[in-house]
């Protein structure tokens, strides 16, 4: 077996997961088998695919599961050293914070006088004040001095804190694409390679699956006079535990495509009941092997050794302060309040928790026992992640152990153990890889399960692998969109989106914008104005979609003249549709709105009155350009079915056309009463004049709720 | 007593146990002597211990059992696992020295801390004597640096036992690995001998072990329109020997078949008014996921040849260890031409799949397994075959076209029948949404289906082609089908590069009033 190194060449995000394609050589000459290693733990099995360009033919691929090497001083490389050394001072300043509080404690309960008890004669009076006075300056200066002391020590202890929570953290957030430590998982693909005729480099181009990856489109529209470039941006995020630097990205909004039986279809009839034709080939499993083992049973020798003894809990955080004689060390609640203080951690990770450690219960002293469990259920939860070898009473759990793995803050230096337990211990059953021979084992005789084909032994790592995974697939996919965007798309069609240029994105869990193509798009600009509600002009830019796919829901970030304007919502646009996007106001183009309002008494015997509104509106451009207005109008109208309201337009000039906002979204509030003019307006001052007038016609006993003066 | 070299030659491997043959030349006095084979699998069944000698008698062949050497302390073995144990034993000591000195910390810790208490006391004491104590500051401080110095040896053990714990652990699961393959217990063969005359004889062992099982598993490779078959046995055993250039062979003959035939129970009939209701049943053949019998899918099903009684052997002599991992032993091939297909089902699956149809052209049957996947020389997956005859044609599926993508929208509307009875009417409209995500053109099969009445009080009717138009922007309407007989509706897709297509189906079910299950 050779292990080959491996170059990440490709990346095609889909909706949820990533194809990633690696490319790797093999030189000649070509061994039978060749590894590549420190793959994502989230990498799926079954999606392996290998091309090979060369005289070889790949014949199996094989996906296992990894923890690193294991040497015996392996401990040592675990950590970075700062981080280590960075522990160690920290253990150590706590120890001496402890030993002052105690110590203080001791100087300010101990007695200044006390009786003697000696049956001598009392001293002389002025001998015992003397003496006195001398012991009341020389705890003083004891007590400055240790106060003294203890300050430093506390400041030491709290930039230590701070040093190790920082070196801690961007450990953690360092890219976990370092390559696996040795208390990761990670995944190793082995391929056996036959040899066709000739000799030679074989390249091979392998590809896989990880689910822990997302993208959710952006776009950036810029405007100048000649028209307008449309570029699309994405938002891609992913913890799939390997950086990509420098691949050729595809966004897709498919599901990934997995390998899959080859599907059958049957008629369906529509009758009477049919025997469903039975599947040949395969049979109940044998039975009856295990009688063969009688012989070997019957002579067997049990092993030498008992196996390892479990880890008792044992925290050796034993209090410090503690004045009673050592023979008669008790946990006593009721006085123990001092104690706890040292036991319990105020936050986060201290000393206690540190220093947490089980013993086998063979040195560990007896008195210790109820004192260190109480200890022991003082601290938080959090403790379990620094300590190790069952320091919970719990069984070993695998999600619990993947949260020691994932590096937590106060991780002790190989604390996780990452190598599975022993054998004896329960595991939940795993199901068996039925047909997945490769991962089939046939365990030895000194097993429970021997004879009969079970899963590799491995699949505990398994477990804890796919735990692994699947934390990254969920920092994944709790993760909160940026603003705007959206990455639930309506599966009708699918698309891929090539970016234009090499593409890094790293494994932070965190969104990566990246610009992937950019196209220039016919732009056609457009003035609206509302004055009845607002006396602005706004501009408003018409972008045909440039691109052969869609444009897909997301935010759009408008440039006017190399100026950022504003940020739109886009909605979904088919190949070769419309955007109409929003520029915001024109302040070179002015316009005025003016209204007059009569009554007038009409009809037989002035029985009804008419409303007489007139509306003038004079747009005046300013700007070197001549625009295209459209003003938009609305006239009011009388409820539906309600007779009593006539509301008729008397002059309007130049003529207006109905006007419906968006006949194609029918969902919407549809508006009745819309009127639009359409008009140019001559650039550097070009005035142009709107009149409309209507009449509303009641009966004179009756008002307009609102008023009769419909126009401000 | 000597003990003589007859290793395993050969092995027949069966679905849980193997027959071992172990064959070797001894050389012999006249007379009655014993011969030792060591080396032997300690699981081995005393039973079928069975042995021939050429050119001398057997008495009297056993099995004995004994502690494997490593075990032994003293015994200076150089095995991995007694090694380990050895390493073992001193990363123990090391942990528990780390722990001594943790306990020893503590309690010189402790005792200083009392020792400091007692000291103020004291000095509160000598001073109700009238006794000033001029070096009390320097004697509490040389306290305050051994207190100090104390908790620091304390901090550093711990963080010692610390380490020493976890590279203990690490050794610990690398000794179980070992320790599963060592076993506890090896085995010798003991045979009594009586040879008329000095010199060499021939002696054949046979027994058989549990812990050694085989399945076939396959291999198709897909190149210029032909499928090369390899079918190769994947042997797993953990007998405790290792069968080292043995030639081996593979049959799927059941010893644990049961030895009685089984017992027989009446089927009584009993008889109930008909309903008035018919009732019909949409029924169709499911694809079914592999008949495992009645074991249930938490054991690895056993393979069945049909009766046959194959026996399959393997191309050369090959070495298996007693890893319980498992090794492939090629047992034979052919290579067949293949129609290659890109076909959606998408009623059953979400993806193009790529299908080559071919026929067994081998002699022998195919028989059930997996099936690694080869496109021409990559690797695509793995599939699973049932039993295929020799001659039969198979349809084998080289996984999912990764650049088309189907999408399939239902619609069904129902119109009750009213009072007066008449039909029934369920309108089902079927969408099938087709887009090329890839730069490449793609010719698709795409098949659907309508279901077919069997009972004249269910009718069903398909709308003709094109009867359902979706005028979509970008993606032109396939119309052209085939239906035949069974129901099964197909069309013929050409996707240019990066192109999307629509293909729609509708048809009604009428029911009769009264027909109940449509």
């Amino acid at each position: 077996m050779v292990v080959i190194a491996s170059v990440l060449e490709a990346v095609t995000v889909y909706a949820r997961g990533a194809r990633v394609t690696r490319t790797a050589l093999a030189p000649a000459p070509l061994p039978a088998r060749v590894r590549l290693a420190a793959l994502p733990i989230s990498l799926i099995d079954g999606t392996v695919r290998v091309e090979v360009v060369g005289p070889a033919v790949a014949t199996s691929v094989h996906v296992s599961i990894d923890a690193p090497a294991t040497r015996p001083d392996a401990a040592a490389s675990e950590e970075p050293d700062d981080l280590r050394a960075m522990r160690r001072h920290r253990s150590l300043v706590e120890a001496e914070r402890e030993r002052l509080e105690a110590a203080l404690e001791q100087l300010t309960s101990a007695p200044l006088v006390a009786a003697d008890p000696s049956d001598g004669p009392p001293a002389a009076w002025d001998a015992v004040v003397s003496a006195r006075i001398a012991l009341t300056s020389v705890r003083a200066a004891r007590e400055l001095a240790l106060r003294e002391r203890l300050a430093a020590v506390r400041a030491d202890a709290e930039s230590a804190t701070l040093a190790l929570e920082l070196l801690a953290t961007r450990e953690s957030r360092a890219s976990s694409a370092r390559g696996a430590k040795h208390h990761e998982l990670y995944k190793a693909i082995d391929i056996e390679l036959a040899f066709a005729a000739g000799r030679g480099d074989v390249q091979l181009r392998v590809e896989y699956q990880v689910r822990a990856a997302r993208w959710a489109p952006s776009y950036v529209a810029r405007l100048d006079e000649a028209g307008a470039r449309v570029e699309l941006r994405a938002v891609v995020a992913q913890r799939t535990g390997e950086d990509w630097l420098g691949v050729a990205l595809v966004l897709s909004t498919a599901e990934p495509a997995q390998l899959a039986e080859l599907p059958e279809l049957a008629p369906q009839r529509i009758g009477r009941r049919q025997e469903p034709p039975a599947r040949r080939g395969f049979r109940a499993a044998p039975s009856g092997a295990d009688a063969l083992y009688a012989d070997y049973d019957r002579t067997r020798t049990r092993p030498l050794a008992a196996p390892a003894p479990a880890p008792v809990p044992m925290p050796m955080q034993q209090p410090m302060a503690h004045r009673t004689p050592l023979a008669d060390q008790r946990w006593d609640d009721g006085s123990s309040h001092a104690k706890a203080r040292f036991v319990t951690p105020p936050t986060g990770v201290s000393m206690p928790q540190m220093m947490q450690y089980s013993p086998s219960p063979a040195s560990a002293a007896a008195p210790v026992r109820p004192m260190a469990s109480r200890g022991h259920a003082a601290a938080p939860k959090g403790a379990v992640i620094g300590s190790y070898g069952g320091g919970s009473d719990d069984e070993p759990d695998t999600l619990e152990m993947k949260l020691s793995l994932s590096g937590a803050v106060g991780g002790a230096p190989g604390a996780a153990s990452t190598t599975p337990t022993t054998p004896t211990t329960p595991a939940a059953p795993a199901p068996v890889p039925r047909l997945d021979y490769a991962n089939l084992r046939m365990p030895p005789a000194t097993a429970a399960d021997r004879g009969r084909l079970g899963p590799a032994p491995g699949h505990l790592l398994v477990a804890a692998g796919e735990i692994a995974a699947r934390l990254e697939t969920h920092e994944i996919t709790a993760l909160a969109l940026p603003a705007g965007c959206a990455d639930a798309w309506a599966h009708t069609y699918d698309y891929a989106f090539a970016a234009d240029g090499r593409i890094d994105v790293a494994s932070d869990a965190a969104w990566h914008s990246l610009a992937i193509t950019a196209q220039p798009a016919t732009v056609t600009l457009r003035h609206v104005a509302v004055p009845r509600e607002q006396p602005d002009v706004f501009r408003v830019a018409q972008i045909a979609n440039p691109f052969a796919g869609p444009l897909l829901a997301g935010p759009i970030d408008v440039y006017d003249r190399g100026r950022f304007l504003v940020t739109s919502e886009l909605e979904a646009t088919p190949p070769g549709g419309q955007v109409e996007i929003g520029l915001g106001v024109d302040a070179q183009v002015k316009i005025a709105r003016n209204s007059e309002f009569r009554e007038e008494a009409a009809g037989m015997l002035r029985g009804a009155l008419r409303l007489v509104h007139a509306i003038a509106i004079d747009v005046e451009n300013l700007s070197p350009r001549a625009i295209d207005l459209e003003v938009r109008e609305r006239m009011p109208v009388a409820r539906e079915g309600d007779d009593a309201i006539e509301v008729a337009p008397t002059r309007v000039e130049p003529a207006w056309e109905r006007w419906t906002p968006d006949p194609g979204a029918p969902a919407e509030a549809r508006l009745r009463g819309g009127y639009r003019w359409r008009v140019a307006v001559p650039a550097s001052g070009g005035k142009v004049t709107l009149r409309a007038g209507y009449e509303v016609k009641i009966a004179s006993k009756l008002e307009l709720v609102g008023g009769n003066r419909r126009e401000s | 007593m000597s003990a003589a070299a007859v290793p395993v030659v050969a092995v027949t491997v069966l679905e849980d146990r193997a027959q071992v043959t172990r064959r070797g030349t001894v050389a012999l006095a006249a007379g009655q002597q014993r011969v030792v084979i060591e080396g032997v699998s300690p699981v081995l069944v005393d039973k079928t211990l069975l042995c021939v000698a050429t050119g001398a008698r057997v008495l009297d062949a056993r099995c004995e059992r004994y502690v494997a050497p490593w075990r032994d302390p003293g015994g200076a073995s150089t095995a991995l696992a007694a090694t380990l144990h050895t390493e073992r034993i001193e990363a123990r000591a090391a942990l528990a020295a780390a722990e001594s000195r943790i306990v020893a910390a503590a309690s010189e810790s402790s005792a200083l801390d009392e020792l400091l208490g007692a000291a103020l006391t004291d000095l509160a004491v000598a001073a109700t004597r009238g006794v000033t104590q001029p070096d009390a500051a320097a004697r509490l401080a040389e306290l305050d640096d051994a207190a100090a110095s104390a908790r620091v040896r304390r901090t550093e053990a711990a963080l010692a036992a610390l380490a020493a714990n976890a590279s203990l652990t690490r050794l610990e699961a690398r000794l179980t690995r070992v320790l599963a393959q060592a076993g506890d217990d090896a085995a010798r063969i003991v045979v009594d001998l009586v040879a008329d005359a000095a010199g060499e004889a021939v002696l054949d062992c046979r027994y058989v072990v549990p812990g050694a099982a085989w399945r076939p598993y396959h291999r198709a490779q897909l190149a210029a329109q032909t499928v090369a078959w390899e079918t190769t046995a994947c042997v797993w055993q953990a007998t405790g020997e290792d069968w080292l250039d043995a030639e081996l062979t593979f049959s799927l003959e059941r010893a644990s078949l049961g030895i009685a035939p089984p017992d027989l129970v009446d089927d009584e009939l009993r008889t109930r008014r008909r309903p008035d209701t018919v009732t019909v049943e949409a029924r169709e053949h499911e694809q079914q996921t592999t008949g495992l019998g009645a074991s249930g899918a938490r054991e690895v099903p056993g393979i069945d040849d049909g009766g046959l009684g194959l026996v399959l052997r393997g191309a050369s002599r090959v070495s298996v260890h007693a890893d319980g991992a498992p090794h492939r032993v090629p047992v034979g091939g052919w290579s067949s031409p293949a129609q290659l297909a890109l076909i959606a089902i998408p009623l059953r699956s979400p993806w193009v799949h790529v299908r080559a149809r071919l026929t067994n052209g081998g002699a022998l049957p195919i028989l059930a397994g997996p099936v690694d996947l080869i496109l021409a020389a990559g690797y695509v997956g793995r599939a699973e075959i049932g039993f295929v005859a020799p001659g039969e044609r198979v349809d084998l599926g080289f996984g999912p076209e990764a650049d088309v993508r189907i999408h399939r929208d239902e619609v069904r509307t129902r119109e009750d029948a009213g009072l007066l009875g008449g039909w029934t009417v369920q309108t089902v409209r079927v969408a099938l949404r087709l887009s090329n995500l890839g730069g490449a053109a793609r010719d698709v099969e795409v098949t659907e289906r309508v279901p077919v009445s069997e009972v004249e009080q269910v009718e069903i009717v398909t709308a003709p082609e094109g009867a359902y138009r979706l005028d979509e922007l970008g993606a032109l309407q396939v119309t052209a089908r085939q239906i035949d007989d069974k129901g099964l509706v197909t069309w013929q897709v050409p996707l240019p590069a990066h192109a999307r297509r629509v293909v729609t189906l509708e048809y009604k079910i009428r029911s009769k009033s009264g027909v109940a299950g449509v």
